[in-house]
Formats: structure tokens, C-alpha cells, sequence
């Protein structure tokens, strides 16, 4: 069980980070972060079988700790909206050398 | 005040004293966003709120101070009680009240009027000392996320510049990326030792028969703080955060973030994983070299001071890596000798940076420094010496600095390091001494508005020259407490060196 459970939180990890790596939505690709975090919850709770309670502690503190930055990630997101009505990063050339 | 007070962990009081500091820090800052709430109103002038940050900084150093007289029972403690830890945390409170003190007028400047600014580098700088001083991994987690989450908004926090929210958007993706990563690093880790403590790390590993498990998790952990220490090839971010921030900001993520997340990247790798000194070895040597080649290239082109000060910062991360690397004493000490050097040095740099920028950041192309030498002789004659100080040339404290990096990678065994840290860093001297040679050998540029030097500001360069040139002269006695607080680390250590063929070289 565990190690079926580590493969798919892996597989969940991948997709995200390709999401990250792919898609140019600011929001998209917050929402893959954010399914990477999860997978990495997924593979603490399997863990947890062998390691004990500790793992799940750590999967409360993941969740706290991601809620927080879902709450600054999308006031920012707002925060350039307002600049350039858009959340794609492609729009955002500002800064490059 | 008992000077032997001993901490067991027993009961959870115990926990608050190995905490003061940060307690004091989290608590004032809490107070000052009420004190905001209640009398700041919607005053112009947030003078109150900074002067009130500054002493609750100050109450954080004594409480440092006491616990430097607290002693923990065994190795093992959450949280740390070790000279690495106050050590650390002396330098990133005095980054803070620098930085504190170079906000004033830059937020008068800018129109900054919101107080939070000042409780979010507070809460910033509760993150950094929790990272740099905790042995478990939900707790360096946790410290990880609390400090880049209040730099997130702090980049931002210029909301009517554009730049501003770019920057933070882009330092915010990144950032919350890369923590997917470190954090995956941390769950297989845990996985594979069973605990997240990483003083017990160490035991219940074996490096001899490394699962394949723990060797991922060391890579994707090396990942994770490869992009908070702004490792090529995981830099992008730097230069676009660095050029986008507010001006204190900047310095506050050159000087202290990565500080702190080298500190505890030092913790991880060398205390909790030293037994793998051969496992990730490879990774970090390539990080390192990179990290030293890359930029200091990539410099040489910049027009932009906020932008070549970034790619110079990005380059002295690959400095570091090499203290890193060597993994003995002395590569420890002459982080913690480099991380004083250099805090000094770079705040001080971007402190005449924001002066000359004037309102609205304009000026900060490197012809606007034309002719600085004499038109504003003190500023450019100031800047010439935290600029040379960066580039590694005596007498001062980067040289110093880079002179004992030498010196560990070269006691390590890792002599190819230690040639290309001193190839790399004659590359730099070009770009450096570009801006000095604009200031002293070119016409001056147009008449510009005339700058404000407030007292603040001039009180902040004063102790960074002092502290710069200071400790190119007489640097033995910084190293001397750098080597004694990182020498009861050394037993944690030291079946490591004694099984290390690296070290024993």
C-alpha cells in the first residue's frame, strides 16, 4: 500500500510541476503548486505508516502553512491584475535584462 | 540572572525560554499592528511605528544575549541552543535594524505609509532566526514559509509601481515552487529516517547503504534551497525580485533571506546529513561552480545597479556554496565571518543605491553615476568601498572573507573549487570597478534634484564602512567567536570527519 500510495503522490507532484513549467496563467499555475503541495501531503500520510504520528503532524502544518499562501499568493495575483489587467506572465516584461 | 540554566525539553515552558528571542520578536511585532490599529490612523508619517520596530529589535538581542548563558541537555532538542544559533541570530537582528533604520526615508520618499511594513520584516526576520536555530524538519519548514511569506509581501510592497508587483509575483511563484520541492525532499526523507529530528538523522541512517530514497530526497532538497539561496540554475528569480523591490527590501533579501536559508541549509546537509558528505557532494560541486561562473558573466552586461548588485549577490551564494561544501569547521566559520562581511557590505551598498535613486527610483542606470566622485564625493568615495569590498580586495572584509573560504575548500581537498572561486572573483573585479571607474573617470551626468542623507541613513553607512574595513584589518577576533560558536557543533560532527575521506585529505 505504501509504496502504490508514494507513486501516485509522485505522479501527483509531476503533473504540478510540469503545470508550473507549462501553463502561464498565474492563477493555473498557483493551482499547481498548490497540487504539488497535496501530493507531498499524500506521501506524508503514507509514510505516516511506518514513521508514526509525526507525519501527520506534518501534513496539519503543510495545510496551515498552504492556506496562508493561497491568502498573500492571490492578494498579490489581485495586486498586478490591477496594473496590467491580466494574470498571464507572458504580459509581464517590466523587469528583464 | 542564572547563568547555567539548563533546558530538558521536558515540560513546555522549556520550549519559550529556547525561544525567547523569537518570542519577543513574533510578540512586537503582533503589538505593533494593534498599536497601528488603535493611534496610527491614517497618519503621513510612520516614524512611530519604525523607532517602536527598532526596540523591539533590541529587546531580541538581549534576549539573545541571555541565551547565550542557556545550556540544552544533549543534541537533540526541537530547537536548537547552540553558538551557531545566537550567533546567527545576532547577525540577522542587526540586518533588521539596519534595515529598519534605511526604510525611514525611503517610505517618507516613496509614500509608504502603511505600518505593516514594519511588522513584516519583524515577522520576516521570527522566520529567519527560526530556520537558522531549529534541528526539526517541521519547525525549518515552518520558519522557511513564515519568512517567505512575509517577503513575498514585502517585495510587493510598493503596490503603485508595477515593478513592484511583478517582481513579487514572480519571487512568489518561484518561491512557493521551490518550496513544493523542499518539502517533498523533507517527506521522502522522513520516509527513509523515521524521524523528522535531524540530530537523530544521522543515526538512524546508514550512509554506507543509502537507499534510493534518501538519495532523491537529498537532491530535491538541494533543490529547494538551491532556489531560496539563488543557486544557478535555479537564480531567474534574483535578478527580477532584486530590481523590482523596494530598495531596503532588496538589501533585506541580499543580506539576511539568504543568510538564513544558508544557515539552515548548513544545518540539513552538514550537521543532520554529513554522513552523506559523498552522496551530495556532486550536486552542490556542480551548484557551486555554477553559481560562480554564471552570474559573475552575466554581470559584466548589466546597465542596471539594483541588477548587477544582484547578479554580484548571486555570485556570492556560489562563494558560499564553497564554504558549504567543505563541510569542516572552518568552512562553517568563515560562513558565519563571510555573512557579517557581507551583510555590512551589501545593505551599505544598497543604502547609497537608494539615496542617489531619488523619487520614484529613477536613477539607477550606472551612467547616472557619472561623475559621482566629484559632484558627491562621500557617497561615491563610500560606495567605491563596499564596491571593492564585494569585488574580494584588500583591505577589507570581503577579502578577508574570501581568503578563509579559500582556506576551508582548500582543507577539504576541493583545490578546483578553490581556483575557479579566485578565477571567478578576478572576472568580477571588471564589472565592479566599471562603476567606479564611471564615478571617478567620466564627466558628470546632468544636474540632478539635491538628495536627503537623514541622520538614519547616515548612522547605517557609518557602521557599515566600519564594520567593512574594520574587519579587513583586524579580522581575528570575529573569527575567533565565528570559530567558537560553531565549535560545539564540531562533536556533532565529528565522526563525520574522521569517516570522510574528503576531509581527511
Amino acid at each position: 500500500m505504501v509504496t502504490e500510495a508514494l507513486i501516485l503522490s509522485g505522479l501527483l507532484f509531476t503533473i504540478g510541476a510540469a503545470g508550473v513549467l507549462i501553463r502561464r496563467n498565474a492563477i493555473v499555475m498557483f493551482m499547481c503548486i498548490e497540487l504539488m503541495l497535496n501530493a507531498v501531503n499524500l506521501s506524508f500520510i503514507a509514510i505516516s505508516r511506518q514513521v508514526g504520528v509525526s507525519a501527520q503532524l506534518f501534513v496539519i502544518f503543510v495545510m496551515t502553512v498552504a492556506a496562508a499562501e493561497a491568502a498573500v499568493g492571490l492578494a498579490i495575483i489581485i495586486s498586478i491584475f490591477r496594473h496590467y489587467s491580466s494574470v498571464d506572465v507572458r504580459n509581464f516584461r517590466l523587469l528583464r535584462w | 540572572m542564572n547563568t547555567a540554566m539548563h533546558l530538558e525539553f521536558t515540560s513546555q515552558l522549556d520550549y519559550l525560554w529556547a525561544l525567547m528571542p523569537e518570542a519577543v520578536l513574533a510578540t512586537g511585532a503582533l503589538i505593533l499592528l494593534l498599536y497601528d490599529g488603535f493611534f496610527g490612523g491614517d497618519s503621513s508619517d510612520n516614524r512611530a511605528v519604525g523607532w517602536g520596530s527598532m526596540v523591539i529589535i533590541a529587546l531580541a538581542a538581549v534576549a539573545n544575549v541571555w541565551l547565550m548563558g542557556v545550556e540544552e541537555v544533549g543534541d537533540t532538542g526541537m530547537v536548537a541552543l547552540d553558538g551557531f544559533r545566537t550567533f546567527t541570530n545576532f547577525i540577522f537582528l542587526a540586518a533588521g535594524a539596519l534595515i529598519v533604520l534605511i526604510s525611514f526615508d525611503y517610505n517618507r520618499r516613496e509614500d509608504i505609509k502603511d505600518a505593516e511594513y514594519y511588522a513584516l520584516l519583524l515577522f520576516a526576520l521570527v522566520g529567519m532566526m527560526i530556520l537558522a536555530g531549529s534541528r526539526d524538519l517541521i519547525l525549518i519548514f515552518l520558519g522557511f514559509e513564515l519568512m517567505s511569506l512575509a517577503v513575498y509581501v514585502l517585495v510587493g510592497f510598493n503596490r503603485k509601481d508595477p515593478r513592484s508587483s511583478e517582481a513579487s509575483l514572480k519571487y512568489f511563484l518561484l518561491g512557493a515552487f521551490a518550496s513544493a520541492f523542499l518539502l517533498y525532499g523533507m517527506a521522502l526523507l522522513v520516509g527513509s529516517a523515521g524521524t523528522t529530528n535531524i540530530g537523530l538523522m544521522g543515526v538512524m541512517l546508514n550512509a554506507e547503504s543509502a537507499e534510493l530514497l534518501t538519495v532523491m530526497a537529498l537532491a530535491l532538497l538541494a533543490i529547494g534551497f538551491g532556489f531560496k539561496v539563488s543557486a544557478v540554475p535555479f537564480h531567474v528569480w534574483t535578478p527580477d525580485a532584486y530590481e523590482g523591490a523596494p530598495t531596503p527590501v532588496t538589501a533585506f533579501l541580499g543580506a539576511a533571506i539568504k543568510g538564513a536559508a544558508f544557515a539552515a541549509f548548513i544545518r540539513i546537509f552538514v550537521l543532520g546529513l554529513g554522513d552523506f558528505h559523498a552522496q551530495w557532494e556532486a550536486i552542490i560541486w556542480w551548484f557551486a561552480a555554477l553559481t560562480m561562473i554564471v552570474p559573475n558573466l552575466i554581470a559584466l552586461v548589466q546597465n542596471n545597479i539594483k541588477r548587477l548588485l544582484a547578479y554580484s549577490s548571486i555570485a556570492h551564494a556560489g562563494y558560499l556554496l564553497v564554504a558549504l561544501i567543505a563541510a569542516n569547521t572552518s568552512g562553517m566559520a568563515s560562513f558565519l565571518f563571510y555573512l557579517i562581511a557581507y551583510t555590512a557590505m551589501i545593505v551599505g551598498a544598497f543604502a547609497i543605491v537608494l539615496v542617489l535613486a531619488g523619487r520614484g527610483d529613477r536613477y539607477q542606470q550606472l551612467s547616472d553615476y557619472d561623475g559621482l566622485g566629484w559632484s558627491r564625493p562621500w557617497a561615491a568615495a563610500l560606495l567605491a568601498l563596499f564596491l571593492v569590498s564585494l569585488a574580494g580586495l584588500p583591505p577589507t572584509a570581503g577579502f578577508v572573507g574570501k581568503f578563509y573560504i579559500l582556506r576551508a575548500a582548500v582543507e577539504a581537498g576541493y583545490l578546483n573549487l578553490a581556483i575557479l572561486l579566485v578565477l571567478t572573483t578576478l572576472v568580477s573585479y571588471w564589472y565592479y570597478l566599471r562603476v567606479i571607474v564611471n564615478m571617478y573617470m567620466k564627466p558628470s551626468a546632468e544636474a540632478r534634484e539635491g538628495v536627503a542623507w537623514a541622520a538614519s541613513l547616515r548612522t547605517v553607512l557609518a557602521v557599515c564602512a566600519i564594520i567593512t574595513v574594520l574587519m579587513g584589518i583586524f579580522p581575528s577576533w570575529p573569527l575567533l567567536k565565528a570559530r567558537q560558536s560553531v565549535a560545539g557543533l564540531r562533536q556533532a560532527t565529528e565522526q563525520v570527519v574522521e569517516t570522510d575521506p574528503l576531509t581527511r585529505r
